[in-house]
């Protein structure tokens, strides 16, 4: 189970929306914001919180973001990216 | 042991399931709709071992929960129509995301096997696979198989059929740690002792329930005894999960999920980490690079028109040699006559025109597959998606924009893979503007009629461009007045690159082209008949007909009956595009489907000609007084852009539930039609065009 929650993210400070994480940085996802459904989509697919994820491209601009996760690759929009909270690994 | 088995083929999209379905069944299969919804139902059957199966294809779902009516269908299907063996088709190369699925199914306690398909693809990325050690770890038998190559399909199905025979359940009990479990025990005493009646085992409904699952507990609430007191129950559970937990139970439960799928993996495979595929990160930087990836993406689109009409070209001119030397046969040995006519003029004149271009469809199919089964369809969706997001449209639309250009029944249909049904709509009524397949017989036909051979490529090109800008400028329009408000959040796999096979390109281009030749065989049969019908009856009393060559003849008769009185009446709206009523008449055939316009541009003109002469319609076309370069051009816009064909129509009505989107799709379609042709040809006109 992950060990950061969403009511560490307020005190961690290190925490970014994944949009900001920048092309090869591996995160780690602390929380994810939006309605039930977009958050069970995500997680259908595999993006958690605790979930490590790598960014391949894309990352602190604007547009798309593809990265890798559970050694697959997911392509998410900016939206998307914006709602995934993420810190360093 | 007479009754066939039944077998539910689940799965991640995009794992192979069809693949697999049609390599155990064949051309066995019959499409359905499930009652009620207009999810596809897939089902066929084989024979294997001397037994009958029968396969039912259930919807691509990532998961089992209730918030998309793919996955309701999936899991109503495995629930309450018990099949006797579920085979899960699982992507090999996406080992831990494919697995949360095959968890779920474990939950359900129902007999499994897993189908650990494209091992070829994983074992190139040097992934070592342990597949017995996966199966001693989840509980289920897994049999590697390479789908697309035919590979593994018999063991597959030993498998099945035995575990279908010993009702072999998951040989693992999912647990979720401690705290989760306590409660799942807890709502799953309180459910058997309400003695609920139940196709799911209780403890599944108490999973469920913890998970929130809508329709679960609206089953709970109507039917257990004591509802108020489980749902009580369930809903403190919850919180106290979340307290501990500090997270929703769902994300809880999904992270255990996903701890057992990644724990597996972690176990069963090896992952040769110098052979990893970097260079897939490095091709996929460059595919989609500010700068670059738009050139590139450019670039394979032309390449793929290019292809599609240079290679088409010999093709084509066998079966138009083919049909020629047929209507030629059939006119020196029949008698003349009403029934020469029909065959020479309606069947053999207007199938054969369409025909003509089943080489072409077949290799823009051809093009659109390499470029899916590669896998470089998904970057392009990336590229495309930064222009189509500033009109208002979802980089997912793209892949319904480009099976447009092959056929719009299709598209339509692909609009699926939006979640927002907005942003489905605004696809579906801009997508008929991506030039299909069916109208590309009317921009050769008059391309090469009224332009050089070096300027009528182009000329084509410029039509399928207006198809495309009128596209975007439509969806603009549609996403700032009828159809506001937020797009769809953009998620979408980026699958591993992959090497096209002959066999995987082969299945996709045949059903597609069959798709085309059996409408030909039949709608556009049908129509050609019976504008046939239309075009020669009434016929005209004889002395309409005294005094005058064999050419007036025909024109006259033409004007005399049915449908050319119908051309007739709509002349007055159509001269103002340089139209006259014989082309109102081609028009109007197209309604029902485009390629029609071609046949009854033939059957019209061929008449008009008389003498039974087969000769070369664009020559006959360019002697018309009433036809040139300019009312050419005029006419490919009109038919770029007017009323969808019927088939389109119909499935847009299927898949929005209602009148009012089709409706509106074929009126404004042709209004817009009507204003760019009116343009083109007043604008021409004035510049000096002839």
């Amino acid at each position: 189970m992950s060990s950061s929650t969403r009511t560490d993210c307020v005190r961690c400070g290190a925490c970014m929306p994944l949009s900001l994480a920048r092309s090869g940085d591996q995160v780690v996802c602390v929380s994810v914001e939006g309605s039930v459904g977009s958050r069970r989509h995500l997680s259908d697919l595999g993006i958690l919180p605790g979930t490590r994820m790598q960014v391949v491209s894309g990352g602190g601009q604007p547009g798309p973001v593809i990265i890798n996760v559970r050694g697959a690759k997911l392509m998410l929009g900016r939206g998307m990216a914006h709602r995934i909270m993420v810190r360093p690994d | 042991m007479s009754r066939p088995i039944v077998i539910g083929l689940a799965g991640n999209p995009n794992a192979g399931k069809t693949t697999v379905f049609n390599a155990l069944t064949g051309a066995h299969q019959h499409v359905g709709n499930y009652p009620g919804v207009t999810v596809e139902k897939k089902e066929g059957i084989a024979t294997h071992a001397g037994r009958e199966l029968r396969i039912i294809d259930l919807p691509g779902t990532y998961s089992l929960t209730a918030y998309s009516m793919e996955e309701i269908v999936a899991r109503d299907f495995v629930v309450h129509e018990k099949p006797d063996v579920i085979i899960d088709v699982v992507d090999a190369s996406n080992l831990e995301r494919n697995l949360y699925l095959t968890t779920q199914f474990i939950e359900l306690q129902q007999p499994t096997v897993v189908a650990l398909n494209m091992i070829d693809v994983a074992e190139m990325s040097g992934k070592r696979i342990d597949h017995e050690l996966l199966g001693e770890l989840l509980g289920v038998p897994f049999v590697p198989c390479v789908a697309a190559r035919g590979q593994g399909m018999r063991e597959l199905l030993d498998a099945a059929i035995r575990v279908a025979d010993e009702n072999r359940k998951p040989a693992l009990h999912m647990r979720f740690g401690s705290e989760l479990d306590c409660h799942v025990d807890q709502i799953e005493a309180m459910l058997v002792a309400s003695e609920l009646q139940s196709d799911a085992a209780p403890r599944w409904l108490a999973i469920k329930l913890l998970e929130n699952d809508a329709r679960v507990r609206e089953m709970v609430e109507k039917q257990a005894a004591g509802a108020d007191e489980i749902l009580a129950a369930v809903d403190s559970a919850r919180s106290h999960i979340e307290r501990i937990v500090g997270d929703d139970a769902e994300v809880a439960i999904a992270d255990q999920r996903y701890g057992l799928a990644s724990g597996a993996v972690r176990q069963a495979m090896q992952h040769d980490q110098t052979r990893r595929i970097d260079w897939s990160d490095a091709v996929d930087r460059v595919l989609v690079d500010r700068v670059l990836g738009l050139p590139i993406f450019v670039l394979f689109m032309w390449l793929m028109f290019e292809m599609v009409f240079r290679l088409g070209g010999p093709p084509m001119e066998w079966v138009e040699a083919f049909f020629g030397a047929l209507a030629g046969y059939a006119s020196s040995v029949l008698p003349d006559g009403d029934l020469k006519s029909l065959i020479v003029d309606g069947i053999i004149g207007g199938v054969g025109g369409v025909l003509v271009f089943v080489p072409n469809i077949a290799l823009l199919f051809i093009a659109i597959s390499l470029l899916e089964d590669s896998g470089y369809m998904a970057r392009a969706a990336f590229v495309v998606d930064k222009v189509m997001h500033h009109v208002g449209l979802h980089g997912k639309s793209f892949i319904p924009m480009l099976i447009g250009f092959g056929c719009t029944v299709p598209a339509v249909l692909a609009t699926r893979t939006l979640d927002r049904e907005r942003d489905r709509i605004v696809t579906m009524m801009i997508v008929s503007f991506m030039s299909c397949g069916a109208r590309l017989p009317v921009y050769i036909l008059l391309a090469g009629a009224f332009f050089a051979p070096h300027v009528a490529g182009k000329v084509i090109f410029s039509v399928y461009a207006l198809g495309v800008a009128v596209a975007m400028f439509m969806a603009l329009v549609f996403r700032s007045t009828l159809l506001k408000g937020p797009t769809t959040p953009f998620v979408m796999e980026l699958p591993p690159y992959r090497m096209p096979t002959l066999r995987g390109v082969a299945i996709h281009v045949w059903e597609r082209a069959w798709h085309y030749i059996k409408k030909a065989g039949t709608v556009i049969l049908g129509f050609a008949i019976a504008m046939w019908v239309l075009m020669s009856y009434p016929k005209p009393p004889a002395d309409m007909l005294e005094g005058l060559d064999a050419a007036h003849q025909a024109t006259v008769a033409l004007e005399y009956s049915a449908a050319g009185r119908m051309g007739k009446a709509i002349e007055p709206a159509l001269r103002p595009l340089g139209f006259d009523w014989r082309i109102g008449v081609a028009l109007i055939a197209g309604f029902g489907a485009k390629e029609v316009v071609i046949s009854t541009l033939a059957t019209a003109y061929s008449m008009a000609e008389a003498g039974g002469e087969t000769e070369n319609l664009q020559a006959v076309l360019r002697r018309q007084p009433g036809l040139s370069p300019l009312v050419a051009y005029a006419l490919m816009v009109f038919v770029l852009m007017y009323v969808p064909c019927l088939g389109t129509i119909a499935v847009i009505y299927r898949e929005t539930g209602s009148w009012r989107w089709p409706a509106f799709a074929a009126t404004y379609t042709t209004v817009l039609a009507w204003i760019a042709a009116f343009i083109v040809y007043n604008v021409g006109s004035l510049l000096g065009y002839q």
